[in-house]
């Protein structure tokens, strides 16, 4: 009986996930006005499929634990879906101005990694729950914090030395665990110090790039994450060395629109990784098993071979939730999650799981691009840059892509650190999207009231939409109006580096022409909002 | 700034979706490769409950199914089990065989949800059964001829590679495997669990001449004459023909057919080492097989700076050399094949509980051994054997009854024959540990070859005991199955 429900339910799971990637796509379009859509039920969707995975998991767990002692798992289940469908109504209470897809791409990866780690392993589970409510809270609360802390884009000093403490902290007390050293224990709580110098790094960048740095004024951030980057080859974290250094890349590159830096950052990478190659005995092993596994199956290409038997051998619907060999896939918990989704949720399931990451992309890459202030804007790149290469470091090394390296899976993998970071990671994304200019960089500005020029950056950003007749008219109307922002956007980034009395200048007549339109816009661009959420 | 976004974004896109297509190939094309490895811990599954898939000869006759006991488990049977025993394997002690190598496929539950739902209302739940490519009439026959002594018999259909008969003695009940483990694991004399026919390497004797003929064809050293004295003496050491026997003069199809091993030891000179060690080469010694059976590679260990005396022996078929009964067969096969040396197999398709066929296994080509034109000059040279050489009783003749209608309505049966020419090659492979073993490979019809056999009887002394064995499995298989 319990089979037939498990095979029902691996169908069920891929409804689900398709139902959510069509609804996150959907509302995309609709965003860029590509398509109509009605954003507030594809929402509603997605938290439905979220709410309806935990349930069909649920049973699932329950029902296996039917003969043994069906208290924890039912306790377990419970609060999971309190974390996951509670969390998510707090954020639409707390914050409606977020982004509510990303929000539910967070809450269906974490729902995803909770019940599967139930599956490997109770007492990781058990954690991973306080960890994910703690996470939780902290993306709760800081978009507070960060609205309320006066000019972030100051003090990339104190990021860089914060970042440089916990790096020695981390090669002196370091202690090894999974082939890279990059455990620090403050009593019983472990603590991975590379997760913490990944926001401060991002934080650090965005300060240091703020203004089109010229060739010289990268000359110091480079030092400076080229020194980070070895600092985590040398306790063998390559995974992380590889995402820092990824980070760093596309941060310059998004700064400077060069392409010049991004290849001969590109042809750095490879020139590096070739004399590492030719110079370490471990990255050799690592490349080895990359290349071919099934040379020594037993030993080197163990942990790749077992990841690929778990992957393929039930073909692309998998086994069923609950019924893999997850036993014999090495680091289950962490780093081959993947390959234990793959097992036995399908891998149609799994490539749905990456597109609910190219999803959190995509409101990143939005997050980004609707901001006008470059340090806002090089953070939430930064960011986003972050989860990217982070998730594709892990999934292509579990299924052969690409070597190897250790890294955990956002949201998803057990880790204490990793976990509560990611939610910060989010949390800052989030307040990013939801207040676009609090920090500028032109100080005359500042000097206008900030609730006026918030107001119009608003209605600058949020184009029209075109889904009412009323808000066509309001188009057709604000036409004219419309050309402004773009106008003044050029003018205020050619104008930068102009005196401050010329920009003074400029940012009040700005002000002053749009005056007149501001009323509609301002309804229009509140029904926007409204519909948004 | 805002376009060096959108590039990024489409970067992450790009690597995102290139994750979902390597991922897709990996699992619907690439997976074939490494699935069946060893290592994977899924395909000895063995759920309790489920069926275990049934296994039938070419003709559909049940060979190994699962019975339902009276407290609700499932018992295997086999039957004819003695004949069977290596190919077929059994399930018990870590398995072996087609038991254990197809375990993943007899286990798997095809339509797995409907199955399950019909099984809430009491049915069983079925794995998938297999089909072999075995026919039972030709292990019959070649377990009745290999009775009473050790050795193995291969045939193969030469144009495709399909094993349709292998049998190994001695053999074991595979009903009873795990009551006599003790016995059959420690019986060291008879080594009942070894699969003679793939794991047993044995030196090829004269059968390796083929080879050497093969690499003198080849090379067009065709043309050598040679007076047979019944021994020779190269360096420090003197060859015999067989008993000492003078053959007089020979040129290669004479010394062929006779199996004069001084011919060849000094063609095998005038060839050198090289010129053997690449059509060994050639002809796939020294490699896998890549049979979903266990099986021993043969061996062929010469190296170019071997001495005369070894170039002498491994061109004769002694030497270092070693071979199992079904790599005979091959090479048989591909010599009735043209020169293309076929992918053996012995499982032709999976059949769901519903009966669709699944993972029909196509005839896949594992080389070209040799061009077409030397696999004729070697049918030549082989059908000279049992024309006018060492096998002459290897021939025979299907009968067939034709009825005649007369004129005045009445009909009349009438039995007609027909000579079949068979190729054939044999070998008296001497032995340190005791009597010669007894080798014959052939094939027939040889113009239009249908079967390609290899018999092997350990310390059965010579090469022509072991082709009444041969005889009857092709003639039982070209008049009555083919």
């Amino acid at each position: 009986m319990t089979d037939v429900y498990i095979i029902i339910a691996k169908y069920l799971f891929m409804i689900y996930i398709a139902v959510f990637v069509f609804n996150g796509f959907m509302i995309n379009l609709a965003k860029q006005d590509m398509a109509k859509y009605n954003i507030i039920a594809g929402l509603s969707a997605q938290r439905v499929c979220i709410a309806l995975f935990h349930i069909t998991a649920s049973v699932i767990l329950i029902a296996n634990s039917l003969e043994y002692d069906i208290q924890p798992v039912v306790i377990y289940c419970v609060i999971g879906f309190v974390i996951t469908v509670g969390g998510n109504a707090l954020t639409r209470a707390i914050y409606p101005e977020g982004s509510h897809m990303l929000y539910n791409c967070v809450f269906f990866l974490m729902d995803l990694g909770l019940v599967m780690l139930y599956r490997l392993n109770t007492d990781l589970a058990e954690k991973q729950l306080i960890w994910n409510s703690i996470g939780i809270i902290a993306m709760l609360v800081l978009p507070k914090i960060l609205e309320v802390t006066p000019r972030l884009d100051r003090f990339k000093r104190l990021y860089i030395i914060l970042a440089f403490i916990l790096l020695a902290a981390t090669l002196i007390f370091g202690k090894d665990e999974g082939g890279a050293t990059n455990w620090i224990s403050i009593g019983p709580i472990g603590f991975q110090p590379s997760e913490l110098i990944k926001v401060l790094f991002v934080f650090y960048l965005a300060a240091a790039l703020d203004k089109k740095p010229s060739f010289k004024e990268l000359i110091v951030p480079a030092i400076v994450s080229g020194a980070i980057v070895l600092c985590l080859v040398a306790q063998t974290d390559l995974g992380s060395a590889l995402i820092f250094y990824m980070t760093f890349l596309i941060m310059v590159f998004v700064a400077t629109c060069n392409y010049f830096y991004f290849i001969l950052g590109i042809g750095a990478i490879s020139l590096a990784s070739v004399i590492a190659y030719n110079l370490f005995s471990h990255i050799q092993i690592r490349v080895e098993a990359w290349q071919n596994p099934w040379l020594d199956v037993n030993d080197k290409g163990y942990q790749i071979a077992q990841s690929l038997f778990a992957i393929c051998t039930w073909g692309i619907t998998g086994i069923g939730f609950t019924r893999g060999y997850a036993d014999s896939i090495p680091v289950v918990e962490r780093d081959f999650i993947f390959a234990a989704i793959c097992e036995e949720f399908g891998v149609i399931f799994a490539a749905g799981l990456i597109m609910v990451f190219i999803l959190i992309f995509l409101e990143g890459a939005r997050g980004a691009l609707e901001n006008r202030n470059s340090f806002l804007t090089l953070l939430c790149t930064g960011f986003t840059a972050l989860f990217a290469f982070q998730a594709f470091l892990i999934i292509g090394g579990v299924i052969k892509m690409i070597p190897l390296t250790g890294v955990t899976l956002p949201f998803v993998s057990y880790g204490g650190t990793s976990i509560v970071i990611s939610y910060v990671i989010i949390a800052a994304m989030q307040w990013i999207i939801m207040r676009n200019e609090a920090y500028a960089h032109d100080k005359p500005i500042e000097e206008v009231d900030t609730r006026v020029r918030h107001a119009q950056t608003r209605r600058a950003l949020e184009r029209p939409s075109r889904r009412t007749a009323a808000d066509s008219d309001a188009i057709k109307e604000r036409t004219p109006v419309r050309k402004q922002p773009v106008q003044t956007q050029k003018q205020s980034e050619s104008s930068r580096r102009q005196t401050s009395r010329n920009t003074q200048k400029t940012a009040v007549s700005r002000n002053t022409t749009q005056r007149p339109a501001r009323h509609k816009t301002a309804q229009s661009s509140a029904k926007e909002r409204g519909s948004r959420k | 700034m805002k376009s060096a976004i959108k590039k990024i974004f489409w970067l992450y896109l790009i690597i995102f979706l290139l994750l979902i297509g390597y991922l897709l190939k990996l699992c619907l094309y690439d997976s074939h490769s490494f699935v069946a490895n060893p290592y994977n811990k899924r395909l000895s599954q063995s759920e309790e409950g489920i069926k275990r898939g049934s296994i039938y000869d070419a003709n559909g006759d049940v060979i190994a199914e699962d019975v339902l006991q009276e407290d609700g488990t499932y018992k295997r049977v086999y039957t004819n089990a003695e004949s069977y025993a290596h190919t077929v394997g059994y399930t018990v002690k870590g398995k072996a065989g087609v038991e254990s190598k197809y375990n993943f496929m007899l286990t798997s539950v095809s339509f797995e949800l409907a199955q399950r739902i019909a099984s809430l209302w009491g049915t069983e739940i079925e794995g998938n059964s297999l089909v072999l490519t075995l026919d039972d009439r030709l292990q019959q026959i070649a377990a009745k001829e290999l009775a009473g002594q050790k050795g193995a018999i291969v045939a193969m259909e030469p144009s495709t590679g399909k094993i349709l008969c292998m049998v190994s003695t001695p053999s074991f009940d595979s009903n009873s495997v795990d009551e006599n483990w003790e016995e059959l694991n420690s019986d060291e004399d008879n080594s009942p669990l070894l699969n003679r026919a793939t794991q047993g390497l044995y030196p090829p004797g004269s059968t390796f001449k083929i080879v050497t003929a093969a690499s003198a064809i080849a090379n067009g050293q065709t043309d050598m004459q040679y007076k047979c004295t019944g021994a020779e003496k190269f360096a420090h050491s003197v060859i015999h023909c067989y008993n000492e026997q003078a053959h007089g003069n020979m040129d290669l199809t004479s010394a062929f057919a006779e199996s004069c091993n001084t011919y060849f030891g000094t063609l095998g000179v005038q060839l050198g080492a090289e010129k053997l060690i690449e059509t060994a080469d050639s002809f796939n010694f020294n490699k896998d097989i890549n049979l979903a059976l266990e099986y021993s590679k043969s061996t062929f260990p010469m190296t170019a700076d071997a001495d005369v005396n070894e170039i002498v022996e491994t061109a004769f078929g002694q030497g270092r050399t070693l071979v199992s009964p079904l790599f005979m067969a091959m090479i048989t096969s591909a010599v009735a094949n043209n020169g293309m040396m076929m992918q053996p197999y012995v499982v032709d398709h999976a059949l769901t509980p519903g009966g669709g066929v699944r993972n029909r296994t196509l005839p896949a080509k594992l080389s070209q051994i040799m061009s077409p034109s030397t696999a004729y000059a070697l049918k030549d040279l082989m059908c000279q054997v049992v024309n006018s050489g060492t096998a002459r009783n290897a021939a025979f003749s299907t009968s067939y009854e034709t009825t005649e209608t007369l004129a005045s309505g009445s009909s009349v049966i009438s039995t007609e024959s027909d000579d079949v020419q068979v190729a054939g090659k044999t070998g008296t492979a001497e032995n340190p540990h005791g009597d010669d073993h007894a080798w014959f490979v052939a094939f027939a019809p040889a113009d239009d070859p249908e079967i390609a056999v290899a018999v092997l009887l350990e310390n059965a002394g010579k090469g022509s005991n072991a082709i009444p064995a041969a005889r009857k499995i092709m003639q039982e298989y070209i008049q009555n199955i083919n």
